[in-house]
């Protein structure tokens, strides 16, 4: 890994200077309380003073909703168009943990049967993230495997040292080449210790203790006393960085038609209803325990690794409160 | 505090619910519902001002009605929730058990809707002056800049349904957006997608919203979609002089009409 | 725009509209050959989803029109109607929706003339507005990135 730093006034300029080149930059900005990534125009709408932002980068790589090809009819002529990704994108703002989960996502996506379009996606866009010097309680990246400091899954990783300058540590090639196209802004640097200027987020549950004792509790109660308060929405599934589920949606006419991905979410009671009328998944509790099940079970059993990053952003947005963390330090207990 | 747990614990004790609905504060801090089956658990009932979420939505989940009778705490808001979705004939009266607590602080239990009713009449909720407000600065914008404002809002829509879900007069067991024979609704979460949802949502709710804001409160985007169905209620206040979660017999704007409704643009 | 023709959808009840624009046909009035009509038992149900869907797969204007009041073969379908209408119309005045678009009206069975005249007047009206396509096309709107999430309109 290369090592770096960046003059923290030279900030709007590293960004203005992106922009010239063609690229679009997202980097957080403020709507009412809430912190998104949106295109950067001008330097002093960025906002700074967020924990977390409410939605997960995973919108880069994976939108809410994409095309995934055209097709027209010209009197029985048939023809097919694929959509070309071309936009080049660097993406500032994002922290440590939205990093482990857009590596998770990659692996979800590229790995067997590589989705191009994601690939594409990925290519086209290098992700900065800014380690975080604050948490709050529905933080817990520290109890599932990485914590503040982590650079897996970044391309850049900015620290803030507190000294008027960003730490930089490059992490892959795509970093590089973003770094080495600003010669001027970047000087060289050593290696540095930035724990210190990093948040101490406390480890809320054993990792290592919970994995194997998820299973066990599959068939009991637990889940139902947690979830009787779920409505069922997918507000969870959408702003989490790791949920992957998705829909495709045909919107054509005799004409034309184009065929759509769009975020789906195991939440809805519609997720698993099969035609005949009979849903596997019949109550809200047992939608519930497929989230957790996948996110600490599934997922190892399939891709060797949990698929929670610890980011809290399902607890922030649950228009019921529900708390991942309390519900897994209640199966902890159990 | 003392006495709200004392009603509920007397509530489970002597039969008339097997599960009582409340707020708590979490082990996290959290204001959350919570679903009490044993007297000894009554302590965990919390109230405050910080108590927004309006509880009358989880009488329609399945899982709750599993449990029989249910006690509820009600805030105003779920209060007048629970008397419409008395009147739209949801409810039974001998099933459910509602608490509130009166602005001097006592604890009042319900006998029947009809004393619901009576109540809500009484301490009715002012409309929220911000809300009017915002709709009045909205209609007295040009059409363009309201489409566009709109449109800005509702195109950021993800298409989460939490305000859907949230909401206690969205209880349809199947929604129209989930209806794909015909597909009435786009699914997709691009913009006519979204606007084609709002436009019915607000037209299911027009009327029968109880302005408790559930919807804005849970909105992942903050979009400000309560102020759709604040604007037709006020259509169907002035035009029909109808008002949602006020009645215990159905009165709802477009399940009936008068010969002389008055409009200006048929011809 | 010179040689544009307006689409138009008329979704009119049976038992007035329908027969009116029947005896338009069969008294030979002569009106615009751009109406579509959709035929329901009742203006009670003309659902408001029905106009949405006629926007969006590429309607320029829409007519909705059915029995004058007290006249509904169903004794009060058009008195429902004229309620749905009535807040419908409150709904998409608020979001900014162009109403000049719709034409609302009663036409009976013995108004074979009236028919005609709304039927041209709404199409002279809808040439002078142009092509409806801001609605269909907001279907293009939104897709792709998340850089459309706080400035939809300008990515
Ligand atoms: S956000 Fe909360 S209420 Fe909605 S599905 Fe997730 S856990 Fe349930
Ligand atoms: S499950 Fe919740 S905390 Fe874990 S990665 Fe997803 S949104 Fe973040
Ligand atoms: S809660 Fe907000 S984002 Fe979710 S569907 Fe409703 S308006 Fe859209
Ligand atoms: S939006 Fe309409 S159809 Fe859907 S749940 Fe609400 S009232 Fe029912
Ligand atoms: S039959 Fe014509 S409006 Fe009811």
């Amino acid at each position: 890994m290369n090592y770096k730093t960046l003059n923290t006034n030279k900030l709007p300029e590293f960004f203005e200077k992106i922009k010239k080149t063609g690229k679009t930059v997202l980097a957080p900005r403020k709507k009412g309380n809430k912190t998104f990534f949106a295109t950067f125009d001008s330097f002093d709408q960025i906002n700074f003073d967020y924990v977390q932002t409410a939605l997960s980068p995973k919108s880069v790589l994976f939108p809410r909703v994409e095309e995934l090809f055209t097709y027209k009819n010209d009197d029985g002529t048939y023809s097919v168009k694929e959509p070309e990704l071309k936009n080049e994108v660097v993406v500032f703002g994002m922290r440590p943990c939205d990093g482990v989960a857009l590596d998770y996502l990659c692996d979800f996506f590229l790995n067997e049967n590589p989705d191009k379009l994601l690939q594409d996606r990925k290519n086209n866009t290098t992700f900065i993230s800014l380690a975080c010097k604050s948490f709050d309680n529905d933080c817990f990246c520290t109890s599932v495997g990485s914590s503040p400091a982590e650079t897996l899954g970044s391309d850049l990783c900015f620290t803030d040292m507190g000294n008027g300058s960003y730490y930089v540590e490059v992490v892959t090639d795509k970093g590089q080449k973003l770094v080495d196209a600003f010669p001027d802004l970047f000087a060289d640097t050593k290696e540095i210790n930035k724990v210190e200027q990093l948040a101490q987020v406390p480890v809320r549950f054993e990792l290592k203790n919970l994995v194997p004792k998820i299973p066990t509790v599959f068939e009991t109660n637990i889940w139902l006393d947690q979830s009787l308060a779920c409505i069922g929405c997918g507000a969870c599934a959408y702003v989490c960085p790791t949920c992957s589920c998705f829909d495709v949606q045909d919107e054509c006419n005799p004409k034309a038609g184009t065929r759509l991905r769009c975020w789906d979410s195991c939440a809805f009671g519609q997720f698993t209803l099969h035609a005949s009328g009979h849903n596997p998944r019949e109550v809200q509790s047992n939608r519930w325990r497929n989230r957790v099940m996948h996110k600490f079970n599934y997922s190892v059993q399939n891709m060797n690794t949990i698929s929670c990053v610890g980011c809290g952003r399902c607890i922030r947005v649950c228009p019921a409160g529900m708390s991942i963390i309390e519900h897994l330090i209640s199966v902890e207990e159990a | 505090m003392q006495e709200l747990h004392n009603k509920i614990k007397s509530i489970l004790e002597n039969g008339s619910a097997s599960l009582f609905i409340a707020y708590q504060k979490s082990r996290e801090g959290k204001i959350t519902p919570t679903f009490i089956t044993k007297p000894e658990q009554s302590q965990k009932a919390y109230f405050g001002d910080d108590c927004k979420q309006n509880l009358a939505v989880y009488i329609h989940k399945q899982e709750v009605k599993n449990f029989g009778k249910v006690g509820i705490f009600a805030n105003i808001y779920t209060l007048k929730s629970l008397l419409q979705i008395y009147a739209e004939n949801q409810i039974r009266d001998d099933y459910l058990k509602v608490v509130t607590i009166n602005p001097n602080g006592a604890i009042v239990e319900f006998a029947n809707f009809m004393e619901i009713e009576n109540y809500v009449n009484e301490n009715k909720p002012a409309p929220n002056p911000e809300d009017m407000e915002r709709v009045e600065k909205l209609s007295n914008l040009s059409r363009e800049e309201r489409w566009d404002y709109w449109l800005n809002e509702l195109s950021t829509c993800i298409k989460c349904y939490a305000c859907r879900a949230a909401c206690p007069m969205c209880y349809c067991t199947k929604c129209t957006v989930d209806c794909n024979q015909p597909q009435w609704i786009s699914t997709p979460s691009h913009s006519l997608g979204n606007i084609e949802w709002h436009i019915m949502r607000a037209m299911h709710l027009a009327g029968r919203c109880v302005e408790c804001n559930e919807c804005a409160r849970v909105c992942p985007m903050d979009i400000p979609l309560n102020l759709l169905t604040v604007k037709l209620n006020d259509t169907a206040n002035i035009e029909f002089g109808q008002q949602a979660g006020l009645k215990g017999e159905l009165d709802y704007a477009l399940s009936t009409f008068k010969v002389d409704d008055k409009e200006n643009f048929i011809r | 725009m010179s040689n544009f023709e307006p689409k138009i959808i008329a979704f009119v009840c049976n038992w007035c509209t329908y027969a009116g624009a029947d005896l338009a046909g069969t008294s030979r009035i002569k009106y615009a050959p751009n109406v579509r009509i959709v035929r329901f038992p009742c203006t009670g149900r003309i659902d408001f989803m029905l106009l949405l869907k006629a926007l969006q797969t590429g309607a320029d204007g829409i007519i909705v029109s059915g029995c004058h009041p007290a006249d509904c073969h169903y004794t009060a379908g058009n008195y429902h109607a004229r309620r749905r209408w009535i807040i419908f119309k409150s709904l998409l005045d608020f979001v900014g929706f162009d109403t000049g678009r719709i034409t609302f009206s009663w036409v009976s069975a013995a108004e074979g003339a009236k028919w005609a005249q709304i039927v041209n007047e709404t199409v002279d009206k809808i040439r002078d507005l142009g092509p409806y396509t801001d609605y269909s096309n907001l279907n293009k709107l939104g897709v792709g990135t998340i850089t459309e999430v706080l400035n939809a309109r300008t990515a």
